[in-house]
């Protein structure tokens, strides 16, 4: 399981390692598709560092939502990924990123009745292979085509046909919120409490007054701050990591945001959610 | 599901190729605008970094041409992005129709550095154990898995902005790509002779030096064997030593 304040690690990151030492964050989370295909020193410092932390994997590839067949040969890689280095739980995001090749990068998923159905069996799918539930993230988008229901109602009929977790991330409630001009705070409040998994938080970059991009390359503003502050509130304490995938700053600039995430927590440490694995974590 | 499907295909060909699919149905252009750099950049990205040197010798507005075919016509089936390379290189190589300007040497080039960066995360199966210096002629030799011998026409390694050559060498370029104790990549020039022994000794695990020197004797009659034995000795000593070539474990 996983508990606390945590950060999302990057091959970047390797060279800093003591520094992350001197100030362990609760868990970290990688992307398997970054550390699966490397073997030589990469695997061998992974395999070292998944002794010492515990680790979620949050995957970028798996395109949950695209027409094309899963790639079921990769879902196995990522099960033999997971199994070998004793990780507890696998995310991914509620969008699409290929059709008859990768792009490598998230596309906007059709709000609508078809894309509900498809989705939720392709997770059955994962699951099956898996054999535990998946989280998934309620991503950032900056149009929506053929959108026929809220972004909430997608995501909430979805996650309850599909019986599976939620990755919940605040900075994109907030992105969206902005981008797509609706009440952040209402939003929050809908999703379901108990299928939530864990948390992100990151910074984005401001493209115009209305539309924000969320690059996870800049430090975390206050208004997300603000919005973490109201999931704890509303929903009790999820493990929480930062996400940093650009303009890297040192360790300790990140662990300090780390630290202000496990100070939010500290705020409402008498309302933990509990992690949910005996309900709902695993697959009967 | 038809609608559904079409909504992405519609996404998908205007991300990929704006000029001929210039927009999806109902959405602003500036919201579209944040996926097209997003995407686009992100493959030059990985392209650009897979193949500084070859990236080099392109102005940016051509590189980005180059790039941006690649992104249009070929389908990257692999989920991951260390990967985009080897399907950079096999569109350069096998799809993309070659142009007039194109330098002479830019598939090898191309493949000299997708080589670089597979041999840097490539796998190893087997940990084939080092050869002690008296081992040398008793030991059942085979190629390390994260060394790998090339040959080129062109001196590939030694091209920059700065040296384009526009004929390759007589007799060719031959290197080897390998790890090191600290699993960084690196490069060797090697004569013919010691490329030749490579081979043999990739061709055929297991085998011990003798027979291969007597096999390069036979593919070198004009010289002598007592020459190509010292030759052969030397050489192994220093692939030995740089575990290049390793002991078949068994």
């Amino acid at each position: 399981m996983i508990q606390g304040a945590g950060l999302g690690f990057r091959r970047e990151m390797l060279d800093e390692l003591e520094v992350l030492k001197a100030n362990p964050p609760a868990f970290m989370e990688v992307a398997p598709e970054n550390w699966i295909p490397f073997g030589g020193q990469y695997q061998r410092l992974f395999a070292e560092l998944a002794q010492q932390y515990p680790f979620v994997c949050h995957g970028l590839s798996l395109s949950i939502g695209s027409y094309e067949p899963l790639d079921l040969d990769f879902v196995r890689q990522v099960k033999a990924f997971i199994d070998q280095h004793n990780i507890c739980l696998y995310s991914e995001h509620l969008s699409y990123c290929s059709g008859s090749g990768h792009l490598y990068d998230l596309m906007p998923i059709p709000f609508t009745d078809d894309a509900v159905k498809h989705v939720v069996e392709r997770i059955d799918i994962v699951q099956d292979i898996l054999e535990q539930k998946i989280a998934l993230e309620n991503v950032s988008y900056y149009c929506a085509p053929g959108k026929t229901m809220p972004e909430i109602e997608f995501l909430n009929r979805v996650l309850e046909q599909a019986d599976c977790l939620l990755l919940l991330d605040v900075n994109n409630i907030y992105v969206n919120s902005v981008n797509h001009r609706y009440d952040a705070l209402a939003f929050l409040k809908q999703l379901p409490t108990e299928r939530i998994a864990y948390g992100h938080i990151a910074g984005h970059y401001n493209e115009a007054a209305d539309l924000i991009v969320d690059t996870h390359g800049a430090d975390v503003i206050e208004s997300v701050w603000t919005l973490l502050d109201e999931a704890y509130r509303h929903h009790g304490v999820f493990p929480t990591l930062l996400e940093r995938d650009f303009n890297i700053p040192p360790m300790g600039e990140m662990l300090a945001e780390v630290q202000r995430i496990r100070d939010y927590q500290q705020k409402y440490h008498d309302q933990v959610l509990p992690w949910p694995q005996t309900a709902l974590l695993e697959r009967v | 599901m038809g609608d559904f499907k079409q909504l992405q295909q519609d996404f998908i060909n205007h991300i990929r190729d704006p000029e001929n699919h210039p927009e999806v149905a109902g959405i602003e252009d500036r919201r579209l605008k944040i996926y097209r750099e997003l995407f686009f950049n992100n493959v030059l990205g990985f392209v650009s970094s897979g193949f500084p040197v070859l990236c080099s010798l392109y102005d940016e507005c051509r590189w980005q041409a180059l790039v941006r075919r690649f992104f249009i016509e070929h389908d990257c089936k692999s989920p991951y992005f260390i990967d985009i390379s080897k399907a950079f290189l096999n569109w350069l190589s096998q799809e993309r129709e070659p142009q007039d300007d194109d330098y002479p040497f830019m598939l090898e080039l191309a493949h000299y550095e997708w080589a670089e960066l597979d041999v840097s995360v490539r796998q190893v199966v087997h940990e084939h154990a080092k050869i002690a210096p008296d081992e040398i002629g008793d030991a059942p030799l085979v190629l390390c898995e994260t060394a790998w011998p090339l040959s080129y026409s062109f001196a590939v390694h030694q091209i920059s902005a700065d040296n384009k050559p526009t004929e390759g060498q007589p007799g060719g370029v031959h290197l080897i790509v390998y790890r090191d104790e600290d699993d960084d990549v690196q490069f060797m020039q090697i004569n013919g002779v010691t490329a030749m022994l490579l081979q043999l000794i990739g061709d055929n695990p297991g085998a011990t030096l003798s027979p291969l020197i007597e096999a390069m004797c036979e593919m070198l009659p004009h010289f002598a064997p007592e020459q190509i034995e010292a030759g052969a000795n030397d050489v192994m000593a220093m692939l030995a030593e740089r575990k290049i070539v390793r002991r078949l474990s068994s």
